[in-house]
């Protein structure tokens, strides 16, 4: 059990890291995403 | 229509001569869709090439049965693994069901077992495991070993699931943040920025895609080799088509980043996690509706103590060989079946009777393994072990009951074998709808009631609904001493209208005990000498008699003459004094008058006993009379059943007036008498035609017939092993009790499973449109199609719980 929990977490920690890291470097992006529920939600 | 023609080869018994074979290769060619039969006499096999579209090989082996021989047939059980819904199981069994040398096989998916009967002559085990393994999934024969082996699979299975629900559950709950960031009531919900990014997403989804959602892909593939589908291929493409599209809207973003997009990540991930989910909650309540097993196993005995050379050796139960001289002391379990040759104790036999007073034994009477005790120093002599024992056959017949198919089941299966193709149709058509006519060119949206539709269908609760209430109410009845020998006995005793009660051993204790004394002369001197003379008989009324002398604690003497009179009575010399005991011709024989207590022995005879007149020295002495008590539980059983509307008959061999005589002491106010035994099955089919569904319930070999004959056959767990043999359900208590509580045992498992295939259907016939016409999140589908599996599985739960 403790395998996926910290397996699953330290994946999430790498993935938003690399994207800090990478916008840290080359400057933030405009957001250009939103999700499907915005369509049902408007 | 004709349709494939498959040839299975039969092993046949009891045939004699030529003639036999001739018999049975005609019978076999006068049925409709049997092309060519040959029985070969020598090697005892019948070859038969029938029309698979108009008959089974069921179907042969009855008629065979029908002409007076027997077909041999192996019954084993096969452990699979693999398998993830209904559509599964239905591939398995009609894979294994077109084999040949395959009579029949039944995939249960809740205990994840096959049962398969099948000719050893022609096909192997082997055979049968490969076949399941080019099928896509894993068989092993079950044994001891591999019951093991299944539970820790299963177990580790549980685990596996566990890890991947959280490790899935991380990687989604971002995405569901982020999705709740774009609901107006939750704009002020903070959202980090990293999470609204479209790569960031999909580094996310990726893994639970891929990773978690393997096993999908995986069962997809398998089912799709084989030209079916089942609930993977649903949940695969539905995904696939969340996953696909938010990576090709990812891909529109690159250099483009002021193109704003409606992503799918958190649709397809959030779908997985709560299929996980469901399936983790589903693979848990399994586990326990297999708990019956488990607790009737839990009963045994782990050791015994045995007698060796004279010495007391406690060894492992599997060490008990029959004949061993055993020791049980007060508060011990009682480790195999056997009898007892020394002490006495109350034995409680409430774990497997659902009796609750404990039952005096003493020497001569039998033990049932696995019951305790209570209070005595006992020796027995084992009589029967391993799997001879009374609880290991019991174990058996729950078992394939468990594994066995009720015939309601049929319907769920034709249904859930066609859905999936209807289902993926069904969203198509809802995605062109949406796509062409309902919102133009809009893809996304169009997309998304597509994803819901292939979701919200998914036929893993129409699958459960049957096996899971079959198991637990087979379970259950099983610790009320009611063994039900199959699913279809389950589904068909709630219909019962009739009940058939034969008269000895089943309404009555089945042994005659002395009953009236009267005499004129000192009681305690003519009973001695009456017990002395019928010591010698071996009749069954003679040895009543002596029991009951005996237990008046009257000595009896010794004889110096005796002879057996059939049909009269007997006459023997006791102390000097001739004693003859018998009917009135005996009297007659002897020139004894008796005229003035013949209106008193009718009186008896009137009460269903059986008189005897008794002479010293040629002058009349005294009447003494014996008769088969009712059980005591019997009037109030009776009671019961009329209560419950059922026509309650009794059936017997007796004359009219004794059957009478019975019938009213026992409430039956319906009296069959005088029948013969062979008459009794004729007696059960002429109520079948009057339209009555008949209960049979027996206890005897000559009962045998009529149990196979009936509606369903009731054998009473203490009589003889034919009649259990031939009965569909046995009931190891003695108590007529048993009888409306097997049959409120049956309305209520079927009513139970007419629940669980009712919210089964409703799921899914409900939720369709609700998802076609975009009412229904593809995630909110995914948590509803979880919950149904979930919540048939905890219904069916509750008839473990059930108090009759």
């Amino acid at each position: 059990m403790k395998k996926w929990i910290l397996s699953a977490t330290i994946y999430l920690l790498v993935v938003v890291g690399a994207y800090y890291g990478i916008t840290a470097v080359t400057g933030p992006s405009e957001d250009p995403t939103h999700s499907n529920m915005e369509q049902h939600d408007n | 229509m004709s349709g494939k023609i498959i040839e299975n080869q039969f092993q046949v018994t009891g045939m004699t001569c030529a003639a036999c074979a001739t018999r049975i290769e005609k019978g076999l060619k006068k049925m409709d869709g049997v092309q060519d039969a040959n029985v070969n006499l020598a090697l005892e096999k019948a070859m038969v090439k029938f029309d698979s579209n108009v008959m089974g090989p069921t179907d042969i082996q009855k008629k065979i049965r029908d002409l007076g021989y027997d077909v041999v047939t192996e019954k084993k059980e096969l452990v699979l693994t693999g398998m993830t819904c209904a559509a599964c199981a239905t591939r398995i069994e009609k894979g294994l069901n077109k084999l040949d040398g395959v009579i029949q096989a039944n995939v249960n998916l809740a205990l994840e077992k096959a049962l398969v009967e099948f000719d050893s002559s022609v096909i192997s085990l082997k055979d049968m495991i490969r076949k399941v393994e080019d099928l896509g999934y894993g068989a092993m024969v079950k044994s001891v070993e591999n019951d093991k082996e299944a539970v820790d699979h299963r177990q580790k299975e549980i685990e596996k699931q566990q890890g991947k629900f959280i490790f899935s559950a991380i990687l989604s709950l971002p995405l569901l943040w982020a999705m709740f960031g774009h609901f107006s009531f939750t704009s002020s919900l903070y959202v980090p920025e990293a999470l609204m990014n479209p790569w960031v997403q999909m580094a996310l989804a990726t893994p639970v895609q891929f990773f978690i959602g393997k096993q999908f892909y995986v069962g997809a593939y398998k089912a799709l080799k084989n030209k079916s589908a089942n609930m993977d291929v649903l949940v695969a493409l539905g995904t696939s088509a969340a996953y696909f599209y938010s990576v090709y809207l990812a891909i529109q973003t690159i250099g483009n980043s002021t193109h704003s997009v409606g992503l799918y990540f958190e649709t397809s991930a959030i779908l997985i996690t709560l299929i996980i989910l469901g399936k983790l909650f589903e693979a848990r309540a399994k586990g326990k509706s297999s708990e019956a097993i488990k607790k009737l196993m839990g009963l045994q005995a782990k050791t015994a103590t045995v007698l060796r050379d004279g010495r007391e050796e406690i060894v492992p139960l599997e060490e008990v060989i029959s004949g061993d001289i055993l020791l049980i002391k007060p508060g011990e379990k009682i480790p195999v079946d056997g009898e007892v040759i020394e002490g006495s104790s109350a034995i409680d036999e409430s774990m497997l009777t659902g009796e609750s007073v404990p039952v005096d034994k003493t020497i001569g009477d039998k033990v049932i393994g696995a019951t305790l005790n209570k209070n005595g120093f006992i020796k027995i002599k084992a009589t029967k072990v391993g799997k001879e024992t009374a609880l290991a056959q019991i174990i058996k017949v729950v078992e394939e009951a468990q594994g066995s198919k009720a015939p309601i089941q049929r319907m769920a299966d034709s249904i859930s074998g066609i859905f999936v193709p209807i289902v993926v149709g069904i969203a198509v058509i809802t995605f062109l709808i949406w796509y062409i006519w309902v919102d133009p060119g809009n893809f996304a949206e169009a997309l998304e009631k597509l994803i819901a539709v292939l979701v919200i269908a998914c036929p893993c609760a129409l699958g459960l609904a049957t096996p899971t209430s079959i198991m637990a109410g087979s379970g259950r009845s099983a610790e009320y001493g009611i063994l039900f020998k199959g699913g279809e006995h389950l589904e068909k005793t709630h219909s019962v209208n009739t009940v058939i009660l034969d008269k000895t051993g089943t309404i009555t204790n089945g042994a005659p005990v002395l009953t009236d004394v009267i005499t004129e002369q000192n009681e305690v001197e003519f009973l001695s000498l009456v017990g002395s003379a019928e010591k010698q008989s071996e009749h069954p009324l003679a040895q009543a008699i002596v029991e009951g002398i005996k237990d008046k604690s009257i000595d009896l003497n010794d004889v110096t003459d005796f002879e057996n009179i059939p049909g009269y009575g007997i006459k023997a010399v006791v102390d000097g004094k001739t004693v003859l005991v018998g009917t009135r011709r005996l009297m007659k024989q002897n020139n004894v008058n008796v005229e003035n207590i013949l209106a008193k022995m009718e009186d008896l005879e009137k009460q269903g006993k059986t008189a005897m007149l008794v002479a010293i020295d040629g002058s009349f002495a005294g009447l003494i009379a014996v008769a088969d008590t009712i059980k005591e539980t019997s009037t109030g059983a009776i009671k019961r059943m009329k209560e419950m509307g059922l026509q309650v008959i009794m059936i017997t061999g007796d004359n009219q007036q004794t059957a009478n005589a019975i019938a009213k002491q026992a409430g039956v106010d319906h009296v069959i008498a005088e029948v013969l035994p062979e008459g009794k099955a004729e007696e059960v089919k002429k109520l079948q035609a009057e339209g009555k569904i008949v209960a049979m319930v027996g206890d005897g070999i000559n009962d045998a017939p009529a149990l196979a004959t009936a509606d369903i056959g009731m054998a009473i767990g203490t009589g003889t092993d034919v009649a259990m043999e031939a009965a569909d359900i046995t009931l190891i208590r003695g108590d007529l009790n048993s009888i409306p509580d097997s049959i409120l045992m049956s309305h209520i498992t079927m009513r139970n499973i007419k629940q669980n295939l009712f919210w089964a259907l409703a799921y899914n016939t409900i939720g369709i449109p609700i998802a076609a016409i975009g009412l229904l999140a593809p995630w909110l589908a995914g948590a509803a199609m979880a919950f149904s599996s979930v919540s048939v599985v905890l219904n069916a739960l509750r008839l473990q719980k059930v108090k009759l």
